[in-house]
């Protein structure tokens, strides 16, 4: 890709002064061999490169003068990312986002020149957002950020392992809701960071932050990400979204035609999603793990009826679906092999769905809440990046958390790689209410995570084993059902919940 | 000019051995000795590390106790034992089937054996991902090629024994020619006069294999079966890369539920006793089949 720019002027409210005298760097922070200068007085960049002002501007307008050469694929994205304490909108504008992330004020700009900070996502959109940040985060502060990820499946057990030792090897992790409770002794409390920064937390979905990032009266993370699960579904096959998840299995049903390997549904059968799939119907068929006491309740008939419910629903399923990760299962969507999709529709659907190099159902599909049923209850994904306690650079840290979840950055996410974010004020912004990603705005509210005490990880993890062994045939109900209230309850009893914490999710 | 010393068990020499020996030691106790030893003490006690402040609590045999009560784990033996039961045999007939096919000293041989060396040097979890995309219901190349030849498409990793048979598959792909190496070093080492002679007595080739070369490389399957069999106790990557334990349970092994209760869980003690127990089996194998191994040898002196 080879852009290049010409004359750049920003006009103030009365006058207007070039910034690029066509001749040198002169007035430009640059990294060295980033950019450099053509003989007809054009900068050029031939990857995505950062350069910036060393002059600071209130309220300006930017004329941008491109020239683009045959391939380019892309333009350069201005970024007017303010230092210091943040500008008030005139009277009379839109409502803005709230104030941006960067530090605090000019005098500490850069103040982490030389350091190196390492931040640790799940492989997914939310790492390849990191590293965007990580490039501005560089850019704005001096401070290297490394990347790392891993996929979810090993995630929780590598930052445990390095927060439960105070091993101080990442700076920055991206904590999923469900071990909130498990990781919370472990972590910096953010609030008072916040406070001394005068960090505007109202934005903030309640629903969500409660349930992401705030323990036990702790601020152990900010909440950067979060999907109420929804389905996808063809919009030409279904012209009215089932009710219930009865209208839902005849809808399958009707539509699946083996002889041409078309499906009903498209569900990821591997045992870490499969439980997401049954907890959604069990909760909104009425069910519940347990009171908020903590007695179980596990054994019911809600429990049973779901777990029928998901076994037929598999047979209206591409019989590799047992066997099927989140991509498999999004991909035989997006390939137009089903009518509907219950895996998560932000981890692709929603980024490529309307992408003709890797969809063919262009403009054939939309996104619904499941199965309303009884209740209504759907799950929450969401993800809090904290600061462990034993990180060896939390200033460096706390300023990268807060480039990660200002309202700039969500929406740049958004954009680029579809993820939703949970500050209120992102729901207002056109190109969010206008996007197919608008229906999950209601169901944030409804949504709700399983246990996310300590006892949390066992109990999640018996549930994927007897849903996943009864629905592929090697368990039947009772031993299913069963082995879920045993294993329960040996997890809470050898990790009880901490005085006070009663269960408020299900 | 070396002047030869005639060994003697003197005090010097045995010093002088240890001598030798102790920086080995010193290395192996380090690493392994005083690991396993914690390893044992931490089997007594109750021990979670995802607990803030948590400190080892004697509980005495409690952690043992609970082994015979978990039905999971139970699962999971039954599958090792299915998969050993199942790979270990085929490994050995594959590899002593290839290795006589290859035990002739001409430039083929010798390229085929090189090639054969392909699958085991590839690393598990490349194996695993490998396998994994050609198995594919839909993508995959052994379903395309089954349909090419007009079978169906199979969901390979979708169906409970299917899934466990591909774990096999995969297991045998790879190890086969480890296998069929150490048998071929093994016939290579039977003197030729000893095959001359069976030959000249008027002996089949069936007759040659049967009782003379099978009996005369014994000591050398004993030895090759007790590897992949505690090999295939140990099977992780590929078990985890290819269907993850699943679906369902169908393929979970012993490492896979070891490693969750230990790195998942965090729960050290019970991860401790059952690591323990599995050391023990192990080193009980090995014995029956080094003891069995001993045997033949001397017979066959």
């Amino acid at each position: 890709m080879l852009v290049v720019m010409t004359a750049l002027a920003v006009c103030g409210f009365s006058k207007s002064e070039p910034l690029f005298n066509g001749r040198d760097f002169a007035g430009w922070r640059v990294e060295p061999g980033s950019w450099a200068i053509e003989p007809d007085g054009v900068m050029r960049a031939d990857e995505d490169r950062i350069i910036r002002t060393e002059e600071r501007f209130g309220r300006f307008a930017l004329d941008l003068d491109l020239k683009f050469k045959k391939g380019a694929k892309a333009a350069p994205e201005p970024e007017a990312t303010p230092v210091g304490r943040p500008v008030p909108p005139p009277a009379g504008s839109p409502a803005s986002a709230p104030a941006a992330s960067e530090p605090a004020s000019p005098e500490t700009a850069r103040k982490h020149e030389g350091k190196t900070i390492t931040v640790l996502f799940m492989s997914s959109v939310y790492a390849d957002a990191a590293r965007e940040t990580a490039r501005r985060f560089e850019a704005a502060t001096g401070c290297k950020a490394e990347v790392v990820d891993f996929p979810y499946v090993t995630l929780h057990e590598k930052e445990l392992l390095d927060i439960a030792t105070d091993s101080g090897t990442y700076d920055v992790i991206s904590i999923a809701c469900q071990w909130d409770g498990e990781f919370a002794p472990f972590m910096a409390d953010l609030a008072p960071l916040a406070e001394r920064d005068q960090y505007d937390l109202s934005d903030f979905n309640e629903n969500v932050f409660k349930n992401a990032g705030k323990w036990a009266g702790k601020t152990m993370g900010l909440p950067h990400a979060n999907t109420p699960y929804v389905m996808a579904y063809r919009t030409d096959l279904v012209p009215e979204f089932p009710a219930t998840w009865e209208q839902y299995l005849e809808i399958c049903k009707k539509l699946t035609d083996k002889s041409r390997g078309f499906y009903g549904t498209s569900v990821p059968g591997l045992k870490e999603q499969l439980n997401g799939v049954w907890m959604i119907r069990h909760w909104s068929m009425g069910g519940r793990w347990a009171d908020e006491n903590w007695n179980l309740t596990i054994d019911s008939p809600e429990t049973r009826r779901s777990l029928e419910h998901l076994k037929q629903t598999l047979e209206y399923a591409d019989p590799a679906a047992p066997a099927w990760g989140l991509q498999e299962s999004i991909a035989a969507f997006l390939q137009g092999n089903a009518a509907f999709c219950e895996a998560w529709p932000t981890l692709g659907v929603t980024l490529d769905g309307d992408n003709p190099q890797k969809s063919k159902i262009v403009g054939k599909w939309a996104l619904h809440e499941f199965p309303h049923d009884k209740t209504g209850k759907t799950m929450l994904s969401a993800w809090d990046v904290g600061i462990p306690r034993g990180a060896k650079n939390q200033g460096a840290a706390w300023d990268f958390v807060r480039m990660y979840v200002s309202a700039e950055s969500q929406l740049k996410f958004f954009e680029k790689f579809a993820i939703l974010s949970p500050r209120k004020s992102f729901w207002r912004q056109d190109v969010v209410k206008n996007s197919k990603s608008a229906p999950m705005e209601p169901a944030l509210d409804r949504a709700v995570v399983w246990w996310r005490i300590s006892a949390g990880t066992v109990c999640e993890t018996a549930v994927r084993d007897a849903v996943a062994s009864y629905a592929t045939g090697q368990w039947d109900l009772d031993k299913a059902v069963s082995y879920m209230k045993t294993e329960f309850q040996k997890a809470l009893a050898a990790n009880p919940p901490e005085p006070g914490i009663k269960n408020a999710g299900l | 000019m070396l002047i030869p010393r005639q060994i003697q068990n003197t005090f010097s020499d045995r010093m002088l051995s240890w001598a030798f020996l102790l920086p080995v030691v010193a290395i192996l106790t380090v690493t392994a000795l005083i690991p396993l030893l914690y390893g044992v003490y931490l089997s007594f006690h109750e021990y979670r590390l995802n607990i803030p402040g948590a400190r080892p609590a004697f509980i005495g045999l409690r952690n043992y106790a609970s082994l015979f009560a978990d039905p999971f784990l139970r699962q999971s033996l039954r599958n090792n034992l299915l998969f050993a039961g199942l790979a270990v045999p085929l490994e050995l007939a594959l590899g002593l089937t290839l290795a006589m096919l290859l035990c002739d000293a001409g430039k083929l041989s010798r390229m085929l054996t090189t090639l054969l060396l392909i699958p085991t040097i590839i690393a598990p979890v490349a194996a695993g991902t490998l396998w994994r995309m050609m198995l594919d219901r839909t993508y995959g190349v052994v379903n395309y090629l089954a349909t090419l030849a007009g079978l169906p498409a199979v969901a390979w990793l979708a169906h409970p024994f299917l899934a466990l048979l591909s774990v096999v598959m995969v297991d045998v792909w790879q190890f086969t020619p480890f296998v069929a190496i150490l048998v071929l070093s093994a016939i290579k080492g039977i003197p030729d006069t000893v095959l001359e002679a069976a030959c000249m007595d008027g002996a089949s080739p069936w007759q040659v294999f049967r009782h003379v070369i099978l009996p005369m490389i014994s000591p050398v399957l004993v030895i090759v079966i007790m590897i992949r069999m505690i090999d295939a106790f140990k099977v992780f990557d590929t078990v985890f890369v290819l269907t993850q334990g699943g679906p369902g349970n169908a393929t979970e092994m012993l490492p896979n539920y070891i490693y969750r209760q230990g790195i998942r869980f965090f729960n050290v003690g019970y991860t401790s006793a059952l690591a323990v127990c599995f050391i023990i089996a192990m080193f009980l194998a090995s014995w029956i089949f080094l003891h069995l191994r001993n045997r033949m040898l001397l017979r066959s002196r």
